[in-house]
């Protein structure tokens, strides 16, 4: 009786159990499959169209972002002048005659315009006198928003190979949305193989990278130091041994590279190009506090209800408000601290520049000196490379020392004091009796 | 044993183990935080703080409780389609918030409780009453189709 009454009652409470573990498993199913028959719901605004991979015409992806795409197309018209940049195109030959003295002998001397917004790149490439016939390809790697497409076709070396005037032929588009973007996701990507066989040389790779460093980083497809490699014009980052000036000359010292050769002081010389990404980078105030290109020179902006990132690139000086205000308080105060820091800048690059071309000059009359000193007068030569190589990294980056003042300036003393020992050794290559006597 | 371990398991296999961290791409899981999360990612406050820093309170127990409490508060709403058109903070949220700007702000807010710059009636009041825009930036909407993250994904 007792035995049979506990095992009846046990049985219940199996049966119990198991139907409440039943219901429970099949209500968890049921709402597992409501949720999945569900419709993915579409985040945000759901675009309009589908964008094709790597598609080259801006405008199509402007369907979609009519907001970006609208602020981009400023960047044609934004021709503003800053005291230093922004975007109107003046001849800095003009601005400084030093220059044509500098770069002598180099296509530089010729014609050097201050670049215009991203919209006008091919209609710049295409004007200065700087391109000719014998021009590679190369040239286009950085104007165009049909390189993605053309690298993956054709392939870097043929694209590099190619002349200018016959690359030109397959170049319609002027930068654009496929040179950052991939399509659809709309990440940040790196499209300049270039800059990822340069990220790779550092072992780095760039998919680790935050979406706060890809908003450096996509800026460094274009905005740092480059050279043609070789025969094939290979586009090249001279960033093997890091991406500071002396680790950059470094490499080009090893590499025997020149860009061309002085005709007043016979250095084997180099240009170099806009390196705005080494200098930021090189542990800065804004980039160690965590600030990308993207917050200053495309604040985050609104226009009625819509908040983005504005796709007019331009110099932050031309809209301080979104620019500085995000992070700073008193914008005028912060405003008169670049005009400090670019002041100086300019005017320490003056005291350089006149160091460059006294070194520039006693080279010359060095060697058109009798018996001169072969050996003190390479040694001259060398350092009138070196000294002018560290120049042009400042001055030919386009902050006028504000992406890096400290940077800057180190820089420009350094060089500064190279100038002078190129003159230095050169007047004593010429034998010149009044600098022995003075030791 | 074996209960604890299938729970702990099922806590990581579900990513519910996120929620107890402090990366502000959880927070913004939902989609209805996108407009709170892009423009806190564009604005200054970004540099120096995640979501939590200034949504939950910082000792352990209290920020534990708010984020059982809201997560509560989130799940329901979510489940019956309750979420409100505008997402306003409640009171109780509001007080963290504060709390928060004085854990950080603490000698500028000497300055005005002493009442040399605000008169008397002013330490009652927020300090987002008037810094409307200081962490989220100008009020506005994303306009992106996607969902983006501190990870470029």
């Amino acid at each position: 009786m007792t035995e049979n009454s506990t095992s009846r009652k046990g049985s219940t409470l199996v049966w119990i159990l198991s139907a409440i573990i039943i219901i429970l498993a099949a209500s968890l199913a049921g709402i597992l499959i409501y949720l999945k028959s569900q419709p993915k719901p579409a985040r945000g605004i759901p675009p309009i169209t589908q964008i094709q991979s790597l598609e080259p015409d801006s405008s199509k992806w402007g369907v979609n972002f009519p907001n970006q795409y609208s602020t981009f197309l400023l960047t044609k018209s934004n021709d503003t002048r800053t005291t230093y940049g922004g975007s109107e195109p003046y001849s800095k030959l003009k601005a400084d005659p030093r220059l044509v003295v500098l770069f002598a002998g180099y296509s530089f001397s010729i014609d050097y315009n201050e670049e215009q917004g991203h919209l006008n790149s091919l209609t710049d490439v295409r004007a200065t006198k700087r391109v000719n016939e014998k021009t590679p390809g190369t040239c286009y790697s950085c104007k165009s928003a049909n390189n993605p497409q053309l690298w993956e076709k054709m392939g870097v070396i043929e694209f590099d190979k190619t002349p200018f005037s016959v690359l030109g032929m397959q170049i319609t588009n002027p930068i654009g949305c496929a040179d950052c973007h991939e399509a659809n996701s709309m990440k940040l990507i790196v499209t300049n193989p270039a800059l990822e066989e340069a990220l790779e040389a550092q072992g780095k790779d760039w998919r680790s990278f935050t979406r706060q460093e890809m908003r450096t980083v996509v800026c460094a497809n274009c905005h740092v130091e480059y050279y043609f490699k070789g025969d094939g014009k290979y586009l090249t980052f001279p960033w093997e041994k890091g991406t500071k000036i002396e680790e950059i000359i470094t490499y080009y010292d090893k590499d025997n590279f020149k860009d061309w050769e002085h005709p007043d002081s016979g250095a084997a010389m180099l240009k170099a190009q806009h390196p705005e990404y080494e200098t930021y980078t090189a542990d800065s105030t804004h980039y160690k506090a965590g600030v990308s290109c993207a917050d200053c020179h495309m604040p985050y902006t609104r226009d009625g209800a819509a908040k983005f990132s504005s796709h007019n690139v331009q110099s932050p000086l031309l809209e301080t408000e979104a620019s500085c205000g995000q992070c700073h308080t008193n914008i005028e105060y912060v405003v008169d601290r670049v005009k400090t820091i670019q002041d100086d800048t300019r005017n320490i690059m003056d005291v350089t520049e006149n160091a460059l071309i006294a070194a520039i000059e006693a080279i010359k009359t060095a060697a058109a000196t009798e018996n001169v000193d072969l050996d003190l007068l390479t040694e001259a030569r060398g350092l009138h490379r070196q000294a002018q190589m560290m120049w042009d990294f400042v001055a030919a980056e386009n902050s006028m020392g504000f992406h890096n003042p400290t940077e800057a300036l180190r820089i420009l003393a350094i060089s500064t004091d190279l100038a002078r020992q190129a003159q230095l050794a050169a007047i004593q290559a010429a034998g010149n009796s009044e600098i022995e006597s003075s030791d | 044993m074996a209960f604890i371990a299938v729970i702990g398991v099922g806590l990581v296999a579900s990513d519910f183990t996120a929620y107890l961290g402090n990366n502000s791409s959880t927070c913004n899981n939902c989609h209805v935080m996108d407009n709170d999360y892009e423009g806190w990612y564009h604005a200054g406050h970004k540099q120096w703080t995640t979501c939590n820093d200034c949504h939950t309170p910082h000792s352990f127990i209290p920020k534990y409780w708010v984020k059982a409490t809201s997560g509560y508060h989130h799940v329901t709403t979510f489940l019956f389609r309750k979420i409100p058109v505008a997402i306003r903070a409640k009171e109780s949220s509001r007080k963290v918030v504060q709390k928060n700007c004085k854990r950080c702000h603490e000698t500028t807010i000497i300055n005005l409780d002493r009442g040399l710059v605000y008169g008397l009636d002013d330490s009652e009041r927020y300090c987002f009453d008037c810094h409307r825009n200081a962490a989220h930036g100008d009020r506005g909407l994303s306009i992106l189709p996607f969902q983006h993250t501190e990870k470029n994904e």
